[in-house]
């Protein structure tokens, strides 16, 4: 018999939500969408083991802590750590904090809101969690459910930002703390953008970030967007980046993440036109008993598109990593070129690493690849590094580093290249 | 003289395999030995062993290095001591660019021999100087190392890499194998530019013609784990010659 404690763990979350909605409601433009999203959220419940796109992700743990809803909190008196960049969004326990951020200088053309301020435009209305899928993802639910605050950054057509937008989430809450950042970005024809998200932790207790971020880039649009996320033992994070592609647009996507308990990062990309670009590339590295679940979509649906996705990861101690990449190519996309690879190199024989990489194709004329590897280190290449005279921590630091370079190397956010290459090296230690 | 190197009753096996079957070599600064020998006589065994790969079982024997116990000594350490390996096999290191390679080997070496290390601009002025005395093409210095290199820039890379790290013991694995003749001669044009007085090489090989190239001091002639026959340079044109069936019969003999 189960112990009596369920009450599902759901109902704890209906029950703030309730009391929520009582204290303060939603701002009016977007009730609605918050009504269905906890409606959803009710309906599906947070993901089992059952589930196969969950088998090797077990949330209960994370989920059954009792969490404080996050509130807005004094920035970190040490002042914030950003990019070096003149266009920064800060948000303190996912508040908007104008106060912190840097956005007097933004171009024409472009603009950075907060979402409750932007929330009437008709742009925001129309499409606002039209992308990422709340019917389906409990958590993307959740966090619809609770929307308020969050970045909305918009490009219109033809503008080019000169450097990337920093959106800089800091929590620094004492308490364990629930924590949902909001993003969504919208390039107009022809604009290009590149956007890194990161989160600092200040606070000591346990944090759960639920982050949704949706993107929408018009035809011949580019954007880059980078996640950086740099865990400690006691926060958790699960994000969903939902991202729709118009004709011959570019988008790139970067997603690194250091350390962490559990990190769960869902990224779906659904390019609805001909002559896209889709790049999706991933770096993670976890040590002590940490756990990092990569669920990729790539989903075809027009002729003539471009995939190309390359995750690499490096364990160590007991860590535990997941990699669930699937492409999807629809009958109309012919002439499909879609690549992926996942390499992981465990440094323990306690580490584990579940890959799954998966093309279902269902066009006749497409170019399609996919591949997995997972070993240690390779030991000739040691073998040659100390041969020359090289410790062998210091060949070993060599070999781990360029493995981890070539994920660096290939992002377009070239302004992240030496803080990325920082952490790597942090985490090799 | 202390020899600087010297390989007394070496015996070594492979899960249970014996591999060197008692082998004797002593080594003196300035000299240039060959040893010679058929396919799976054990020749690039020895070679392994004395850079310190941990493949093989050490069942008996002594090796010593400047008077120093070889064995007991860790891959890098005897590196740093002056042991160098040109690998019949060079390892590609994709991403580990050539010249951050360079200045962690160099700089290695040179902090073990109380040297200040040397920085980005002097490092390139030395690898420039080797480079162009080995003949190694200057744009594979930009290079991941060994990465989509020919099989001849490969072993250029070697005796390269010989070159900036300056060994006491440089030791030539097979370092003819897959050269065409350019670069075979090339290749023993650096080598040869690269003895003196106080290096010993030790030249692992199966053909004669690199010992055109190299003219050694000695030639060893290594069958089924043991030296079985040492001379001076002509014993290599008589192997070339007789084959090494010669040597079978001269040892049933």
């Amino acid at each position: 018999m189960p112990e009596l404690m369920d009450h599902r763990v759901e109902d704890r979350f209906l029950a703030v939500y309730e009391r929520y909605q009582s204290l303060n409601g939603t701002a009016e433009p977007l009730s609605d969408l918050s009504e269905k999203a906890i409606a959803c959220f009710a309906k599906t419940g947070f993901p089992r083991s059952k589930n196969e796109s969950w088998k090797y992700t077990n949330v209960t743990p994370v989920i059954k802590r009792t969490y404080q809803f996050a509130e807005a909190g004094p920035a970190s008196a040490k002042g914030v750590d950003t990019l070096d960049t003149p266009y920064v969004a800060v948000f303190v326990n996912g508040r908007f904090a104008p106060e912190q951020s840097r956005l007097d200088q933004m171009p024409a053309g472009v603009s950075i809101q907060n979402l409750s301020a932007a929330a009437k435009q008709n742009l925001v209305q129309e499409r606002l969690g039209t992308y990422a899928d709340y019917a389906e993802d409990p958590f993307a639910a959740l966090n619809t459910a609770f929307i308020k605050d969050g970045a909305v950054i918009t490009a219109n057509p033809g503008t080019q930002l000169d450097h990337p937008v920093h959106i800089l989430h800091i929590i620094t809450c004492s308490d364990s703390t629930l924590v949902q950042p909001r993003t969504f970005v919208y390039a107009g024809s022809g604009a290009s953008l590149q956007i890194l998200q990161s989160t600092e932790f200040a606070g000591s207790d346990y944090v759960l970030i639920n982050a949704v971020t949706e993107i929408h880039v018009e035809p011949e649009a580019q954007v880059d967007h980078l996640d950086l996320q740099v865990g400690t033992p006691k926060s958790s994070r699960i994000t969903n980046l939902s991202v729709y592609q118009e004709a011959q647009s570019k988008f790139y996507s970067g997603v690194f993440t250091f350390g962490g308990e559990l990190t769960r990062n869902n990224l779906s990309i659904l390019p609805n036109a001909e002559h896209c670009e889709s790049l999706l590339h991933g770096l993670f590295m976890a040590h002590g008993r940490s756990h990092i679940d990569n669920n990729t979509l790539v989903d075809h649906a027009k002729p003539n598109c471009y995939s190309s996705e390359y995750y690499k990861g490096i364990l160590d101690d007991h860590a535990i990593g997941v990699f669930n990449g699937k492409v999807l190519v629809r009958q109309d996309a012919q002439l499909t070129n879609a690549y992926q690879t996942n390499r992981s190199i465990l440094l323990t024989e306690t580490a584990r690493m579940y890959s799954k990489p998966a093309l279902e194709i269902y066009a006749d004329d497409v170019k399609c690849s996919h591949g997995a590897t997972t070993g240690q280190l390779d030991k000739d290449g040691l073998f040659y590094l100390r041969s020359r005279g090289i410790p062998e921590q210091e060949a070993r630091r060599l070999m781990l580093m360029s493995f981890a370079g070539d994920i660096i190397e290939k992002t377009p956010v070239s302004a992240m290249h030496e803080t990325l290459y920082d952490h790597v090296e942090h985490m090799l230690r | 003289m202390t020899p600087i190197l010297e390989i007394r009753g070496l015996q070594a096996s492979v899960e249970d395999m014996p591999i060197l079957k008692g082998v004797d070599l002593s080594v003196n600064p300035g000299e240039v030995h060959a040893i010679m020998g058929p396919n799976g006589s054990g020749k690039s065994t020895l070679a392994s062993i004395l850079a310190g790969r941990e493949d093989y079982e050490i069942d008996g024997g002594t090796v010593h290095y400047r008077g120093d116990d070889l064995l007991e000594m860790d891959v890098d350490e005897r590196a740093r001591e002056g042991v160098f390996l040109a690998f019949q096999y060079p390892v590609e290191l994709p991403g580990v660019s050539m010249m951050n390679f360079l200045k962690q080997a160099v700089n290695s070496v040179r902090e073990h021999r109380g040297q200040e290390p040397l920085g980005a601009a002097a490092l390139l002025r030395l690898a420039k100087e080797k480079a162009a005395l080995i003949e190694l093409n200057p744009r594979l210095k930009q290079r991941s190392v060994n990465q989509g290199f020919s099989g001849g820039e490969k072993k250029r890379n070697e005796i390269f890499q010989l070159a900036m790290l300056e060994p006491a013991m440089a030791i030539l694995d097979e370092t003819d194998s897959g050269l065409d003749i350019d670069a075979l001669r090339s290749v023993a044009h650096g080598v040869n530019q690269l003895r003196n007085p106080d290096r010993g090489f030790l030249i692992i090989t199966h053909y004669q013609r690199l010992l055109n190239y190299i003219v050694p001091d000695f030639v060893h002639v290594m069958v089924d784990g043991q030296i079985v026959q040492s001379a001076g340079k002509e014993l290599a044109l008589e192997l070339e010659k007789r084959g090494y069936d010669w040597v079978y019969d001269h040892i049933s003999a």
